[in-house]
């Protein structure tokens, strides 16, 4: 079997460590959702207050209701997912056979490709959103979420491609080629064999296309204009920007809701992320 | 027969909806978030003035005040720009000299209205480019239950007393005395309010920056001399203006310096704080800063409008000036009333500490409006920071500051 | 298996064609999205701009010549530079250290796991402001609180000055980046043969051998891949350091992005603005052809 993980630690010492250094790491992960919560709990005045407190006074749960009243942030919320989750299934849509050629095909320029796509990487949007600006006016997609669909996808590409190729090129040729002795089509050996093999990596090809949409701001802002089309964070953003007046209980309730369903996503994903393996290649 | 009639009847209903769809004009109005009653103003003002036009559609649009300068680039690039905007009124030169700012002609029954004052910024070489928007000034804020803890009796009038009753609150345990802003925008500004307390000017009668004048370096030195002298807030170069607004909301500043809408926060975030509204202190020269944002109107060229959708804006434009809907736009956001029609309305003239602020208007100066006058600003807040954190002399940052500012200047 | 043979053939097509034909999508989308941009900023920093942007006539290299003279990016660059190296480099060292010990068996691990992931779950701006807020001198607990037990006399000044903010910055930064390099860098692991990893890396006197000499060169590409990445989106990393201190107090935070965005959207130098574009363009095309060309070369063999 491949890479199944999961031995035991026999050494105390080093398996105490082990748990501190996670320990440790997951305080400080976690401290500002914490405050978060606190913060997202108390009422306008409480929270300028000082001493600033620890636990709400009131456990003012009326921030949540009205981010749904004033900002919609439900249809925000919708409007990301649908968003980031098509650019996210077209990136991989297009990388994943972009791989496949890097990893198994001989061609010319094989060694360059994934270099020339990195270049779109190295063009962080903010650097170049003038002329972003321009093509998608010119596409006559202003306004319009397939704009920062079609931008989320592109900026995915450089990674998903790398990512999966690298993840593609461990898994020896001879699994297929076993399936080509016993009489498989090509297109068969990489449906029935290969896919499942590579499903960890583009997991987290997934994981990473879908978190860099579902936090960009720079593309939603230039983009999307009307409040009907804004994305989550666009929404939270749009809390956060008043010149003299920023209810930040708000702003963090906000921030924890949008934060729900990915960490819930995660949940799903990673169990499979981890074992999602299947008995297959023969050794 | 009857059935091509019908038809005959449902091609013609379509093509009188198309046609009314043609000719109807669609307004892009692109406004700057102040607060939450921002954008429903407008889209209540929106809706009002759609109800009386029906051919005419509104379409408001709201983005954050630091992002507004960077959307406002890429519209103009992509020539998608808003047919009515709010921008910073320093903005203006430069739409000015690009050509892309549409000079305004509007009827002097309609700009006779304006308290002139307001209308200078957006006035350039004699032409109106803008109208003022939202107008502020700068008071003193203090604490009166700070004032009587530490046996202050009256706000202080000078430089001196400025220091001597911030280091009286100081005193108190876990209060500080004087807010000073050092961080984010208009930290230069709070800095102009000494220097032209002390007679400076920001420009010279010569065309150079005002930082060479005496004026300059006495007030560099004084408010540098506060920060030594331990009277201010700690860590002054992170605090921004809304953070000295934290501080006293909460009760442990004893003074600052802001704007109007500090009575509505006030009120909204903590009641409880007895405050009061004081001139600024001042050493030779009384003085206050004035600032309008300002509503203008892009060029066709970088619109794409039609002449009827120049008139259509223009007609939205004075509609959002009527007097109700100033009245009301300026009760919400709390700015100062710019039409003198909505200064004499009751609601103005009855509250007492609004009109503390309108009192000062006439000592009001504002900022140049200048080309590049955003890399001057940031100039003079490097040096101010450079200054506070004790990295630089008065002196010789002040002589490095006007040299470059100079260059600047003289581009 | 036995003695080595040919290897078996695939069915019979034209590979380059078809390689092609995979590839087609994605460059098609790259072009049509970004072409124009980028195009554009590489001719925008040879032009004369006017305040709005727009392009007339040519300057040659006078952008380069104006930044390359201008001491407040060159000390940018270099501390560009320094914030990338800090944070890439203990994220790497972090995330490595993580991905060993998630690959054990320990208990609770998928709870860590998810834990790890969360800061993904959020905008980056947002866990920054999170940040920001909990450090807060005025409304921060953990300021007061530490005021309170009399542990500091004065309230939290982080961000008041320069090296104490970029600090809270580059740790921010490690913070947002381990997500993604813990995931690459399990997946990796996940793909080596379990023969290697046999007796585990946690356990015994050869653990660290058996690390050095076996696991990391066949965690190698996977290695680069969060190297080049995060060297590439650190570098031009804008939301934290913006919202942090927008790049102050005095340019003691500043990087070359948002001296690039202040340089374009306040000053409105849109040509100086596109030759720093330039300039991290070329910095970070260098670096990761060198990197990447030198995996692809290991894995060809």
């Amino acid at each position: 079997m491949r890479g199944g993980g999961g031995r035991r630690v026999r050494n105390p010492v080093v398996k105490g460590l082990a748990y501190a250094f996670l320990t440790l790491i997951s305080i400080v992960i976690l401290l500002p959702y914490l405050i978060m919560l606190i913060t997202s709990l108390k009422t306008r005045q409480e929270v300028f207050a000082f001493p600033p407190p620890w636990i709400p006074k009131s456990f003012y749960v009326g921030n949540f209701i009205d981010l749904f009243t004033k900002v919609e942030f439900g249809h925000a919320m919708l409007n990301s997912l649908i968003a980031v989750g098509t650019a996210t299934i077209l990136t991989l849509l297009i990388a994943t056979p972009a791989a496949y050629a890097i990893a198994r095909l001989r061609f010319r320029g094989r060694n360059w490709v994934v270099s020339i796509f990195l270049v779109t990487q190295m063009f962080k949007p903010v650097v170049i959103i003038v002329g972003m600006f321009q093509v998608m006016v010119f596409y006559h997609l202003l306004d319009n979420l397939v704009s920062v669909i079609l931008a989320y996808a592109t900026f995915n590409l450089a990674f998903s491609i790398w990512m999966l190729s690298s993840y593609f090129q461990t898994i020896p040729p001879a699994i297929e080629e076993a399936a080509w002795i016993d009489g498989a089509s090509r297109w068969t050996a990489i449906r029935t064999i290969f896919v499942p093999m590579a499903r960890p990596g583009m997991t987290v090809a997934f994981l990473f296309s879908f978190v860099a949409g579902w936090n960009d701001l720079v593309l939603a802002l230039s983009f999307l204009r009307s409040s009907g089309n804004y994305t989550a964070t666009l929404d939270i953003f749009s809390l956060v920007s008043g010149q003299y007046v920023v209810e930040w209980q708000l702003v963090m309730a906000a921030v924890l809701m949008a934060t729900v369903p990915v960490v819930i996503m995660f949940g799903f994903v990673q169990r499979y992320f981890v074992e999602g393996f299947t008995a297959g290649a023969v050794r | 027969m009857k059935r091509r009639h019908s038809l005959a009847m449902l091609l013609g209903l379509a093509l009188m909806v198309v046609l009314t769809a043609a000719s109807a004009t669609t307004v892009t109005v692109e406004i700057s978030k102040y607060s939450d009653a921002t954008k429903p103003f407008f889209e209540a003002a929106a809706k009002a003035f759609m109800h009386d036009h029906p051919d005419i559609k509104i379409n408001v649009q709201e983005t954050s005040w630091d992002n507004l300068h960077q959307v406002l680039v890429t519209d103009i690039a992509a020539k998608k720009a808003p047919d009515i905007s709010i921008i910073g009124t320093r903005w203006l030169p430069e739409y000015i000299s690009s050509n892309v700012a549409m000079p305004l002609d509007l009827p002097s029954s309609f700009t006779d209205r304006f308290i002139p004052a307001f209308l200078t910024p957006s006035s350039i070489q004699g032409q109106l480019y803008g109208l003022p928007w939202a107008a502020s000034d700068r008071a003193l804020i203090y604490n009166k239950a700070l004032f009587k803890q530490a046996g202050i009796t009256h706000p202080p009038k000078t430089w001196d007393e400025l220091q001597a009753d911030a280091a009286k609150i100081a005193a108190l345990p876990g209060r500080y005395g004087f807010g000073l802003q050092g961080s984010q925008i208009e930290t230069d500004v709070y800095y102009y309010y000494f220097l032209w307390g002390a007679g400076g000017e920001i420009v010279g009668a010569d065309g150079n920056s005002g930082l060479h004048s005496q004026a300059a370096s006495e007030a560099l030195t004084y408010l540098e001399g506060l920060i030594d002298a331990r009277v201010v807030e700690p860590n002054v170069t992170s605090n921004t203006r809304e953070d000295l607004r934290t501080l006293f909301g909460q009760g442990r500043l004893g003074m600052f310096i802001y704007l109007p809408p500090i009575i509505g926060w006030l009120k909204n975030n903590a009641p409880n704080v007895d405050y009061g509204i004081a001139p600024l202190p001042y050493k030779t020269t009384p003085v206050t800063y004035a600032v309008t944002d300002t509503i203008m109107m892009f060029e066709p060229s970088v619109t794409g409008a039609s002449d009827q959708q120049v008139k259509d804006a223009q007609a939205f434009l004075e509609y959002v000036f009527s007097k109700a809907n100033r009245v009301d736009y300026n009760k919400q956001e709390g700015f100062l009333p710019v039409l003198q029609d909505v200064a004499k309305d009751p609601f103005f003239t009855n509250n007492e500490k609004l009109n503390a602020f309108v009192q000062l208007l006439p000592d009001a100066k504002f900022a140049p409006i200048i080309p590049n006058w955003e890399k001057i600003a940031q100039r003079t807040t490097t040096m101010l920071q450079n200054v506070y954190l004790g990295k630089e002399q008065p002196k010789a940052a002040l002589d490095a500051a006007a040299k470059d500012i100079d260059q600047i200047l003289h581009q | 298996m036995a003695a080595p043979r040919s290897r078996p053939t695939a069915p019979a097509f034209n590979e380059q064609a078809f390689a092609y034909v995979l590839l087609a999508p994605a460059f098609l989308l790259a072009i049509a999205v970004v072409g124009y941009p980028i195009l554009n900023t590489v001719v925008t920093a040879f032009s004369k701009t006017n305040a709005v942007g727009q392009l007339a006539g040519s300057a040659g290299l006078a952008n380069f010549r104006q930044i390359f003279g201008d001491p407040v990016f060159l000390e940018a660059l270099w501390r560009t530079a320094l914030w990338t190296l800090w944070v890439v480099g203990l994220t790497t060292v972090v995330s490595m250290v993580l991905a060993l010990i998630l690959y054990e068996d320990l208990r609770g691990k998928r709870v860590f796991q998810l834990i790890l992931l969360i800061p993904w779950a959020t905008s980056v701006t947002m866990t920054t402001i999170a940040w920001m807020w909990t450090i807060n001198g005025q409304v921060g607990l953990i300021s007061n609180t530490l005021q309170v037990w009399g542990w500091i006399p004065e309230p939290l000044g982080f961000l008041a000055r320069g090296p104490s903010a970029l600090v809270v910055a580059i740790a921010i930064g490690i913070v947002v980046s381990i997500p993604f390099t813990t995931s690459v860098l399990v997946s990796g692991l996940h793909s080596i043969p379990d023969e290697i990893l046999e007796a585990g890396v946690l356990d015994g006197a050869h653990g660290w051998a058996r690390f050095r000499y076996l696991i990391m060169p066949m965690l190698g590409p996977f290695l680069t891949i969060t190297l080049v990445i995060n060297l590439i989106n650190v570098f031009n990393s804008f939301p934290i350091i913006w919202t942090l201190t927008q790049g102050g107090p005095a340019h003691g935070t500043e990087v070359v992005v948002t001296y690039l965005y202040k340089t374009a959207f306040r000053f409105n130098e849109f040509g100086q603005a596109a030759a720093m574009s330039l300039i991290t363009f070329i910095i970070l095309l260098v670096l990761s052809i060198a990197f990447s060309v030198q995996t692809m070369r290991t894995r060809l063999s």
